[in-house]
């Protein structure tokens, strides 16, 4: 699809997306199609990106991606800027789907329920979600190589420390500190900037 | 107050979609009640979301928006609602308790009853509601794998500790315990467990019941 590509990179270029919180909203708002096309083409690319490091195949990975996309749309009222960013809300709705992997003959509303009824937030919730995505932004960059590429492969790639171990090609003991410290740091750079 | 909370690992593969679908839901009851806990797994999902943003793009299929956009029209399927059967209406259930398929209750003695959860993808995964009357103990049982528990109402006590309402508690294969239930208040647990329990005490019924030993 050059053509929507090329339309959607002026359009970018030209500022009308520079918030993607933003254009969240405003699909819910005016169910805009174009502005919905722009935030394809930038998420639909790193969903597929993470589905593929999830060890799914290419064609899953894209059709996992499509009903990630097709939910942000018909969600999008649900996402509250104040609560998370536009990468974050849209994380958790693919990490969603993920789970359902496993048992998509059966009903794919089922799991969705699960995480749409938990925590309506509560004032100083929003107080800690609201800048959030920014200090934790701030905290992974201010990491080592090492405690990032850990914080990666453990909990954003689901992998198995003993996997990691072999990836790394370092003791399987060495990755659990490794993970844990990284953890620790990270949690740690976020609350100080509080 | 709470006093026993998931640990941050947990709290982590929570936030990471990493555990099975029984054991997200009893995280999902526990942050429903617990500040600290979901502001916990606010900041792993706010890492993920960061990680997602900063992810090298993999390219798409040539037609991937043409066939987004032309699903948007398409009729958003009715949400599944099942409805909290009688039997546990007479309890204030966490949120995401409440839309799930819960199936009938089964009366193991008059003073426990189990109640199984439906969830996808189970495997030899079981999540179930337990109600034990006052003062009742379960049967000693170990676990192959992890346990996750949620208090929902009442408490009660094992070899690790004392577990409240609103309170977490995570067994795995080394823990051989015998719940009892305190007298003050009867006790509804949402439990789930990566595989069926096993008995070691005897006799080898499902769950045995001693009532008044404890306390």
């Amino acid at each position: 699809m050059p053509l929507a590509r090329l339309i959607v990179a002026v359009w970018e270029a030209s500022g009308a997306v520079t918030d993607w919180s933003d254009c969240i909203v405003a699909i819910a708002k005016t169910r805009d199609r174009q502005r919905f096309a722009g935030l394809f083409l930038h998420f639909g690319p790193r969903l597929k990106s993470f589905f593929l490091r999830l060890g799914v195949t290419p064609g899953v990975a894209e059709d996992l991606m499509q009903e990630t996309m097709l939910l942000v749309w018909r969600k999008a009222e649900r996402f509250d800027p104040t609560r998370a960013g536009a990468s974050t809300w849209i994380f958790t709705v693919a990490r969603n789907l993920r789970i359902d992997l496993k048992r998509r003959e059966r009903d794919p509303n089922l799991l969705a329920e699960l995480y749409d009824g938990a925590a309506e937030p509560t004032p100083s919730d929003h107080m800690l979600t609201a800048e959030r995505d920014v200090r934790v932004r701030q905290a992974l960059a201010a990491l080592s190589p090492e405690q990032l590429e850990v914080i990666r492969l453990s909990f954003y790639e689901d992998r198995p420390h003993g996997e990691i171990a072999s990836i790394l090609d370092i003791p399987l003991g060495t990755v659990k500190s490794r993970v844990r410290l990284a953890m620790a740091r990270l949690r740690a750079l976020v609350e100080d900037r509080q | 107050m709470t006093q026993h909370h998931p640990s941050p690992d947990i709290l982590a593969e929570y936030a990471g979609g990493a555990l099975h679908a029984g054991a997200m839901l009893v995280i999902a009851c526990h942050i429903d009640g617990c500040a600290v806990c979901r502001s916990e797994v606010a900041l792993w999902e706010n890492t993920a979301g960061a990680l997602l943003e900063d992810a090298a793009p993999a390219p798409l299929s040539d037609d991937a928006l043409a066939r987004v956009l032309a699903r948007l029209d398409t009729a958003e399927p009715e949400p599944v609602r099942h409805a909290v059967p009688d039997f546990l209406e007479r309890f204030a259930l966490p949120a995401p308790l409440k839309s799930q398929k819960i199936g009938r209750r089964r009366q193991v003695t008059p003073n426990i009853w189990f109640a199984p959860l439906d969830m996808p993808s189970q495997g030899s995964t079981r999540t179930y509601l337990v109600y034990a009357g006052r003062n009742t103990v379960l049967a000693e049982h170990s676990h192959a794998g992890r346990e996750f528990t949620q208090v929902l109402k009442g408490a009660f006590v094992d070899g690790t500790g004392r577990y409240d309402e609103a309170d977490f508690a995570c067994t795995d294969d080394a823990i051989t315990h015998t719940p009892a239930v305190t007298r003050e208040s009867e006790c509804l647990c949402l439990i789930s467990t990566d595989k069926p329990m096993r008995l070691t005490g005897f006799p080898a019924r499902i769950i045995q019941a001693v009532t008044g030993t404890l306390y």
